[in-house]
């Protein structure tokens, strides 16, 4: 709490008495706001003149203030898709002309995720597909995740809507099963969880990101581990006022109810060309949910309830730079969420998981003559809970709680060589590991796992420009070493529970140790600013997860047996593309094409395989299963897209992506297994995405419309019918998005999300039911 | 002047929001790092006393009855398992294990189990409240002459319909044999112990033997949803899948000594799947009689019926 002294009180006074003194010398402030490029002007921008007084441009792009104190006044003019203008003016500059430039130009065209360098996205010889701010703000998402399914060629699944525990976002044909085949990435910092390979994309706080990079292909030679089928890194936005504050609420269906706060600005450093910027950000929501399985289960089991969801985060960064070369940076992140699971016997939430994450990451970034360094220690904590309850012919109730965490430094230095070449060095070092059980409270049984990793990597590249850049090549080797220790399983006072694992029960695992060469060479031709042509070849692996090496227990079809010995997965990856921008007219020349095709061969893939054992987990004999590198795949595809920027206000979209995922290889463990998979289409694995939107920003109201299609896909790796689907594939689906947004006034701005218009209802592999049509209403004020 | 001094004055409001923001998010973590002395409810167990109950000490026929009673609290917790073993020697045996929820009523609740052949069987009751704290509570009883293995009952055999069926009733008795339908039901809900249904599983076409008790028996037959007594059955399903008792050895079963000896405690369920022709099926109803099923025919489809044979205790 903020106590009011007797200084504070003589100066409000001070400033009373001052205002009333400004009162006698008010004047007008005339201007029109344009932008950069076309020189049009913009109706709509909102102009605000020190802290009392604000307006909004008209339909000629001119406004008027009046009622100023004082020779001078603070401007400031905002405008979606725009950089905000800030200056100090004399009133007597009277008109003013204001131009604002796109904030795309500023924002898109520079990368970080490829070359782990700040690299213009005109020269780095990859496929990488940008979400900015004014896309970002445009479509009516819930979370990141639903964002990045408008990007083409995305793989994406939340069976659940917001109610969803876990989300997956893939691409380049890698199943959306699992998210352990894409890097995440926030702001350079890994976030795929060494446990599971897993990201919970529910902990991002929408309003805090500025833009998103995807990065496709395999990309290991730069980041290592999970960059197999891409790379997505979600940057965060950085503060650039003085003082802002950002709130918003919002409503819509299951009741649900949501609010978000940010606030930042920058504190005053004595010295010359130093600056310390802050920011701070929390957000909440709850809804009641609703039922999400399906009829029969609803009719056989009376503890079904809704899934509901309370979910809370908050986050602060801060950064110092000086000398205007160096700067400092660190972020904290909390976030907690607790999501109902649909069944609730005895206890007062019934099934539930409940995630309790934090993390902390300190950077720095500095240059040292002609080198430029960049370096991150990061840490990241989970602590998982899964509240398990369910009344068959007696009562069982227990827990998972898991510890996960992962640990980090990375290094990269560069340096320039002449004009057009950069040379990148760098080494990581990360940790993860694993510390869980499983705790009963209807049995005595507690079933311990654990686990830990740590990897060591060096990395080079090298980026070269030839013929004034109109030829770049990207060259690149990582070297990755990874030693799995520590590892455990074993079961405490077991009862016909879990007696059955004591078979299995390791209390020290054999150490070892595994490695991974990641080379890259792509080059791309330029033959004017918006067409070229590349071409690459790249490798990308994913380690084994902790989960798979150290934990044994019950999964769909079978119970799984730790595999400590489990090797990494490898993809090789070459591709082509180019960027086309055909006509060169002001009407058309905004137009622009982009297409790539890829051909990919994994090895070493990593699958459920029966031992030929079977074992009576209390329910009669199920196959012992075990994950083994026993497959060969073969991944193609082709993306297309268009993006089309009309004016400055409408811009249209749509992509078109095919892949094909098939199983060439599969070796058997045990002789009696009867599982071929070989030449079977791997699962979750959509043949064709389409994508399309549009958005028209105005005066009255911003509009954003998306369309996707979301090709069929095999439901089991069998490709066999399923039991409870009486299907093979999940089918095709289409579903409709639409925002709106209202500017009110200066501050205040509402939106109506509509998700899913046409309610189509979309169905998981246990038949649970998505949500179907999902309205939201919110209020949002800016200051 | 005073544009300064409001800017100023933003900034430090910023600046202690910032402040109260860090502190917001470090002081529970301080509070988090602190141990704190947690107090757990303890559990407690009793058996019960009286004439209808076994005293420590007494001696038991092999095949007579041990009857148990179980008077337990989880002080505060709920008390949510209960086991019950039988230790002879070097061997213990798991009679029962079971996940209850029990709050601050208490638990309360009567077993019984034949004897075994052992010269002398600990029977030791453990149980554990949702603190997983545990008590328990034990009594001696040592072989008495001769054997009390009793009559049995003998039915069959029985046509019982699957949840579609319309040629035969659903509705089993196990303890009369007797059958009923959905409407003849009414007011017999307490003694019925048995309703089979049809399903693929795991790929294979499976009859299955369910109980009132069994939560999702009730998507079979919704009826059950407003019942106010549903009976738990438990199959031994592991006898059953194994065909450890050949159809013969139950044609030949003249007392009880083969009903109690073939349930195996540790592998049972009040669903039992596979229940195809030609299998035995031991298990104990509600009411704590042993029995076997004998399944003569199973149809697969949902509007089939199977047909067999039930012998039980008296």
């Amino acid at each position: 709490m903020i106590k009011i002294d007797f200084k504070s009180c003589l100066l409000i006074i001070c400033l009373l008495i001052l205002s009333a003194f400004s009162l006698s010398a008010q004047s007008c402030l005339d201007g029109i706001i344009a932008d950069a490029a076309t020189g049009k002007t913009l109706s709509g921008a909102s102009i605000k003149a020190g802290s009392k007084h604000g307006t909004i441009a008209g339909n000629d792009g001119k406004f008027r203030l009046c009622g100023l104190e004082g020779d001078s006044v603070h401007i400031s003019v905002s405008y979606i898709g725009y950089q905000t203008f800030q200056k100090t003016l004399a009133i007597k500059s009277n008109p003013l002309s204001i131009i604002l430039n796109a904030e795309v130009s500023e924002i898109e065209i520079f990368v970080v995720t490829a070359t782990r360098t700040d690299s213009r996205i005109s020269n780095t010889p990859l496929r990488i597909n940008q979400l900015g701010p004014q896309l970002i703000e445009s479509l009516p998402a819930q979370s990141v995740d639903e964002v990045l399914k408008m990007a083409p060629g995305i793989n994406f699944s939340r069976s659940f809507g917001i109610l969803s525990t876990k989300a997956t976002v893939t691409l380049r044909g890698m199943s959306g099963k699992e998210q352990g085949r894409v890097l995440v990435l926030i702001d350079g910092i890994p976030m795929n969880k060494s446990d599971g390979g897993g990201f919970d994309w529910n902990m991002v706080d929408m309003g805090m990101v500025q833009k998103i990079e995807v990065t496709k292909g395999a990309g290991s030679a730069i980041y290592g581990g999970n960059a197999m089928g891409g790379i997505i890194n979600i940057i965060t936005k950085k503060t650039a006022e003085k003082f802002f504050v950002k709130a918003g609420m919002d409503y819509g269906s299951f009741n649900t109810v949501g609010g978000k706060l940010s606030l930042g600005g920058s504190l005053k450093v004595k010295k010359p060309g130093d600056s310390w910027t802050w920011m701070a950000n929390t957000f909440y929501r709850q809804s009641d949910g609703y039922i999400t399985q399906s009829d029969a289960d609803v009719n056989a089991n009376p503890y079904i309830v809704k899934s509901d969801l309370f979910e809370a985060g908050a986050g602060f960064r801060t950064r110092y730079s000086f000398k205007g070369k160096h700067s400092i940076g660190l972020t904290m992140n909390y976030y907690n969420d607790n999501r109902g699971t649909g069944e609730k016997v005895f206890q007062l939430r019934g099934n539930t998981t409940e995630h309790d994450s934090y993390g902390a990451n300190l950077n720095y970034q500095g240059c040292f003559g002609n080198y430029s360094l960049m370096s991150s220690a990061y840490f990241l904590n989970e602590d998982y809970k899964k509240v398990n309850e369910y009344l068959k012919d007696d009562y069982t109730w227990y827990e998972v709680l898991s510890t996960r965490r992962d640990l980090g430094w990375l290094t990269s230095i560069t340096r320039p060589v002449g004009t057009s070449q950069k040379l990148t060095a760098g080494f990581d070092f990360k940790n993860g590991s694993v510390d869980a059980w499983d705790k009963y409270y209807t049995s005595t049984d507690i079933v311990y796992n654990a686990g830990k990793m740590n990897t060591w990597s060096l990395f080079f590249q090298d980026e070269i420009g030839l013929l004034q850049d109109k030829i770049r090549i990207l060259a690149g080797l990582r070297y990755d070493i990874a030693r799995f220790y520590d590892g455990s399983f074993y079961t405490e006072s077991p009862t016909q529970e879990t007696a059955f694992m004591d078979i299995y029960n390791i209390k020290a695992m054999q150490a070892h140790n595994r490695s991974a060469f990641s080379p890259r060479l792509s080059a791309h031709y330029r033959w004017s600013d918006k067409n070229r042509f590349y071409i690459g070849y790249s490798r990308g692996f994913r380690p084994a997860v902790l989960d798979d090496m150290c934990r044994s227990g019950r999964i769909k079809g079978g119970f799984k047996v730790a595999s400590p010995d489990l090797k990494p997965e490898y993809l090789n990856n070459v591709e082509a593309g180019f960027d086309l921008s055909p006509f060169s007219g002001e009407i058309m020349q905004n137009l622009l094409l982009e297409a790539s095709a890829y051909y990919s061969r994994g090895s070493d893939f990593q699958y459920y395989v029966t031992n030929g054992q079977t074992i009576d987990m209390g329910f009669g004999e199920r196959p012992i299963l075990i994950r083994a590198n026993i497959s060969e795949v073969e991944i193609y595809g082709a993306e297309l897209s268009f993006n089309y920027q009309v004016n400055s206000s409408i811009s249209l979209y749509c992509g078109y992506a095919c892949a094909s995922a098939t199983i060439l290889d599969y070796t058997k463990i045990a002789s009696n297994d009867t599982t071929n998979l070989s030449g079977n289409t791997m699962t979750d694995v959509p043949r064709n995405i389409i994508t399309a939107g549009a958005t028209w920003l105005n005066r009255y109201v911003n509009s954003g419309l998306s369309f996707r299609y979301t090709g069929a896909m095999y439901i089991n790796d069998q490709n066999v019918v399923d039991e409870l689907l009486k299907a093979d594939q999940y089918p095709a689906y289409l579903t409709v998005d639409l925002k709106f947004r209202r500017p009110l006034n200066r501050n205040f701005q509402l939106s109506l999300n509509v998700q899913n218009i046409f309610n189509v209802k979309i169905y998981d592999s246990k038949y649970n039911i998505g949500p179907g049509r999902f309205i939201t209403a919110g209020i949002g004020f800016a200051m | 002047m005073g544009k300064f001094i409001s800017l100023n004055l933003i900034k430090l409001q910023g600046l202690f929001r910032a402040l109260h923001f860090c502190k917001l998010m470090i002081v529970p973590l301080i509070f988090l790092a602190c141990n704190q002395e947690e107090e757990i409810s303890r559990a407690s167990v009793i058996l019960k006393t009286g004439v209808v109950y076994t005293a420590s000490g007494t001696e038991v026929s092999p095949g007579g009855k041990i009857n148990i009673g179980v008077l337990a609290s989880g002080a505060g917790a709920a008390l949510t398992y209960i086991r019950i073993e039988r230790i002879a020697g070097q061997d213990t045996i798991v009679q029962l294990d079971r996940g209850i929820y029990a709050g601050s009523e208490g638990y309360d609740a009567d077993f019984s189990f034949p004897k075994g052949l052992a010269d002398k069987e600990l029977w030791r009751v453990l149980v554990m409240n949702a603190e997983r704290d545990t008590a328990s509570a034990a009594l001696l009883v040592r072989k008495g002459e001769g054997v009390d293995y009793g009559p049995i009952k003998h039915f069959g055999p029985i046509s019982v319909g699957m949840q579609n069926a319309s040629s035969a009733n659903s509705y089993l008795d196990l303890e009369s044999g007797v059958v009923y339908n959905s409407t003849t039901v009414s007011g017999n809900e307490a003694n019925i112990d048995l309703l089979p249904y049809f399903y693929f599983t795991s790929g294979l076409p499976s009859p299955t033997l369910t109980c009132p008790g069994y939560t999702s028996a009730v998507g079979y037959y919704p009826l059950m949803s407003n019942w106010p007594v549903k009976n738990t059955t438990l199959f031994d399903y592991y006898t059953s899948d194994n065909m450890l008792v050949p159809p013969a050895l139950f044609d030949a079963a003249v007392n009880d000594s083969l009903l109690v000896t073939a349930y195996n405690p540790s592998k049972v369920s009040g669903n039992c799947k596979y229940a195809y022709s030609g299998r035995v099926i031991p298990f104990k109803t509600q009411s704590g009689k042993y029995g076997m099923i004998k399944i003569i025919n199973a149809d697969e489809f949902e509007e089939g019926a199977i047909l067999l044979e039930i012998k039980i205790q008296p």
